[in-house]
């Protein structure tokens, strides 16, 4: 049973420049998608429209079989969706258990703990911790906000291939032992090779992969 | 995690923003704090005049040909000069029916002889026939004399001459003790006819005579005699008896020229005999620095609130570009923009409730000093010419007890005020500030709330 869909969604910026057109898709609970396709394709527009950041020109975004812009994108992004970014997007004033905590409906500790990071570490600084750190503080705020769905756009894109490595294995083993809906957007073909699905972005569409 | 977590989470991680923060919201705030103290102080101190000055306005007999009823009669050694129309009880009373009128005071001079009484001598010889005599005075109510409001004489024994009274005096204990009078004995006096009153009070004066003051034994204050309306008319029955000059004080002196207006139009007073005259003028003078400085207080606290709204608005605009990125994290985690905007704020009133309570220290030490600055500016001049008009009272050969003279030489004067800042003033500055932080957070936070998330977010990269 599909938790996110997308339903003949089309996106055209600014009226003129079409993106998107007449996507339709569904993911799963339990499995870890790979979205890929070349620069300026689509893929950060595809899942900002996935996690409620933005609204397609046409057709629908469905979360459970009810559309997204019902309830409100806010309310859509604040319990269904968490993101995690290249970039890790933490907030520089808050430790790593102050920022796990922004939007936590769990402790936050054990859940920083279980990604690798030492007590220590958990109450530094935020910039005073690797990239690898940083983006395992990224995956802990997405993991203890509760929510079903994880959206990562090019989350190692910044990381060492070992740290890589390891990122990409907690993205998997939250799909796969914590039951979420993992859809991460890369260009690299380790990832690419760990997904369950992959969703190849040509032609302002998707080509749907299913790997075994 | 709440807002309120966050904010907190802010503004002491960042610390050197919330210092610079707090020293600019300090400056802002002891100024607006020390604006409304002055002001504060500035009109106690212009109620506290109005109280003691109290604005006045005479009702007098005209002494002109415009008067039908004035007269000119030759006598001995000169002419007398009368009203047939003086300002009688009626008269005062209809006056007193006009609203916002606190009391009066009524009333007439008279020099007339008196039996077997020693008077004290003055030194300025006379004729024997006046040594009888003195001065006497006809008073409505001699507890609203000016020689008795202005602190010039005192009643120190029994009790003062009231509206029903007759046939009553009330003289100073010095000439009492001098012909062995006390209260209870009576005195006759003497003019068309020759009337007995009763002592019924005794006055001392607050300070001696002046040797250096000119005076007749008639004119001394010493000798006066305070009677009342009654006797007079029993003196001369021929005459109506009133008045010749009434004062009347209003409440509040700046209802006076509301009040004179109603008192000029009412119809049954024959204006024809009267004169109507204000004299506020004392109130005037005296409030003016404070007028003035009032208009500054004015000014500097628009001026400070507006010049306070500007520079925070731009310093928190400056540093909300600085958190575009923060606030496109914030609402990419589920984070509603109201609670974003709640943070915002509680930061900056969080900073501000130090500042406003450092304030409250800050101003107390600085109100006192940037006040009587401001008044000194604004006194100079008019205190130069009170000193200048206080030298031509001294060198004026005024007759003693002439009244007025000491009345004005007790003029509080503006030169200083007390300023202290009070908890009413810091409640007021927590109304002001607060709006003043709504308004700046409010324009600093629209530029990002106009924001949508993606936009935010592809300005991040
Ligand atoms: N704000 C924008 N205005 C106009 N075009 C944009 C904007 N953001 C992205 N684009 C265009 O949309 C296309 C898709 O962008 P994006 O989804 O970010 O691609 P990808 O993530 O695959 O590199 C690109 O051609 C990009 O130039
Ligand atoms: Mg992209």
């Amino acid at each position: 049973m599909a938790i996110l869909e997308m339903k003949g969604v089309s996106y055209t910026y600014d009226k003129k420049t079409k993106i998107l057109s007449d996507v339709t898709a569904e993911l799963e609970i339990g499995k870890l998608y790979a979205i890929l396709g070349p620069s300026g394709s689509g893929k950060t527009t595809l899942l900002s429209l996935l996690g409620g950041l933005d609204v397609p020109t046409r057709g629908e975004v469905l979360f459970d079989g009810e559309d997204i812009g019902k309830r409100g994108l806010a309310y859509h992004r604040r319990n269904h969706v968490a993101l995690i970014f290249q970039n890790y997007n933490l907030i520089d004033y808050m430790t790593p258990v102050e920022n796990t905590k922004l939007t936590a409906r769990q402790d936050a500790a054990p859940i920083l703990e279980r990604l690798g990071l030492t007590t220590a570490e958990i109450k530094r600084n935020i910039l005073k911790l690797s990239g690898g750190q940083q983006q395992r503080v990224a995956i802990a705020r997405a993991l203890a906000s509760d929510a079903a769905i994880i959206l990562a756009d090019e989350p190692t894109g910044n990381l060492d291939e070992d740290t890589a490595a390891e990122i990409t294995t907690l993205l998997k083993e939250s799909a796969h032992q914590l039951q979420k809906c993992v859809v991460v957007v890369t260009h690299s073909n380790n990832v690419a090779r760990q997904a369950d699905v992959i969703l190849k972005l040509k032609h302002k569409n998707i080509q749907i992969t299913e790997q075994t | 995690m709440n807002f309120v977590k966050r904010a907190m989470l802010y503004v002491t991680r960042k610390r050197g923003k919330s210092i610079l923060l707090l020293v600019i919201l300090l400056i802002m705030s002891s100024f607006v704090l020390t604006g409304l103290a002055i002001g504060k102080a500035s009109e106690n101190t212009q109620e506290d005049l109005r109280k003691a000055l109290g604005g006045e306005f005479q009702v007098n007999v005209s002494y002109s040909e415009d008067n039908p009823y004035f007269k000119t009669e030759p006598v001995d050694d000169g002419i007398i000069m009368y009203s047939e129309m003086p300002i009688t009880q009626k008269v005062i009373s209809s006056i007193m029916n006009v609203p916002g009128i606190e009391s009066n005071d009524a009333t007439s001079e008279l020099l007339l002889s008196v039996d077997d009484v020693d008077f004290i001598p003055g030194n300025i010889p006379i004729e024997n026939a006046f040594k009888s005599m003195a001065n006497t005075m006809i008073v409505g109510n001699s507890q609203n004399n000016s020689y008795f409001t202005s602190g010039q004489i005192k009643l120190i024994e029994g009790k003062h001459i009231g509206g029903t009274d007759s046939h009553v005096a009330i003289i100073s204990k010095e000439l009492a003790i001098r012909n062995g009078l006390s209260i209870g004995n009576t005195l006759t006096l003497q003019s068309d006819n020759s009337v007995d009153v009763k002592i019924i009070g005794l006055f001392e004066m607050k300070s001696d005579d002046s040797i250096l003051a000119q005076v007749t034994s008639y004119d001394k204050l010493k000798n006066k005699i305070f009677f009342d309306l009654n006797t007079l008319q029993q003196l001369s029955p021929d005459r109506t008896a009133g008045f010749d000059t009434v004062t009347f004080k209003a409440t509040d002196p700046a209802e006076l020229e509301r009040i004179m207006e109603q008192v000029k139009n009412l119809s049954d007073i024959d204006w024809k005999a009267f004169s109507l005259s204000a004299d506020n003028q004392t109130y005037m003078q005296a409030a003016a620095p404070l007028e003035k400085l009032n208009g500054l207080v004015v000014t500097m606290l628009i001026v400070t609130v507006v010049v306070s709204a500007i520079i925070l608005s731009l310093i928190l605009t400056m540093w909300a570009k600085n958190r575009i990125h923060e606030t496109g994290v914030l609402l990419a985690v589920g984070i509603g923009k109201a609670s974003i905007l709640g943070q915002y704020f509680v930061e900056v009133l969080l900073i501000a409730v130090l500042a406003f309570g450092f304030s409250f220290f800050t101003s107390n030490i600085i109100a006192n000093d940037v006040c009587n600055g401001l008044l000194q500016k604004n006194t100079q001049n008019t205190v130069q010419n009170e000193i200048s008009s206080d030298d031509n009272k001294v060198t004026a050969a005024v007759p003693e007890g002439a009244g007025g003279t000491d009345a004005l030489a007790q003029t509080p004067k503006a030169e200083s005020i007390h300023v202290s800042v009070d908890i009413d003033s810091l409640i007021q500055l927590c109304f002001i500030g607060f709006a003043v932080i709504i308004l700046s957070v409010g324009i600093s936070g629209a530029t990002i709330m106009r924001l949508k998330p993606r936009e935010i977010l592809s300005k991040m990269s």
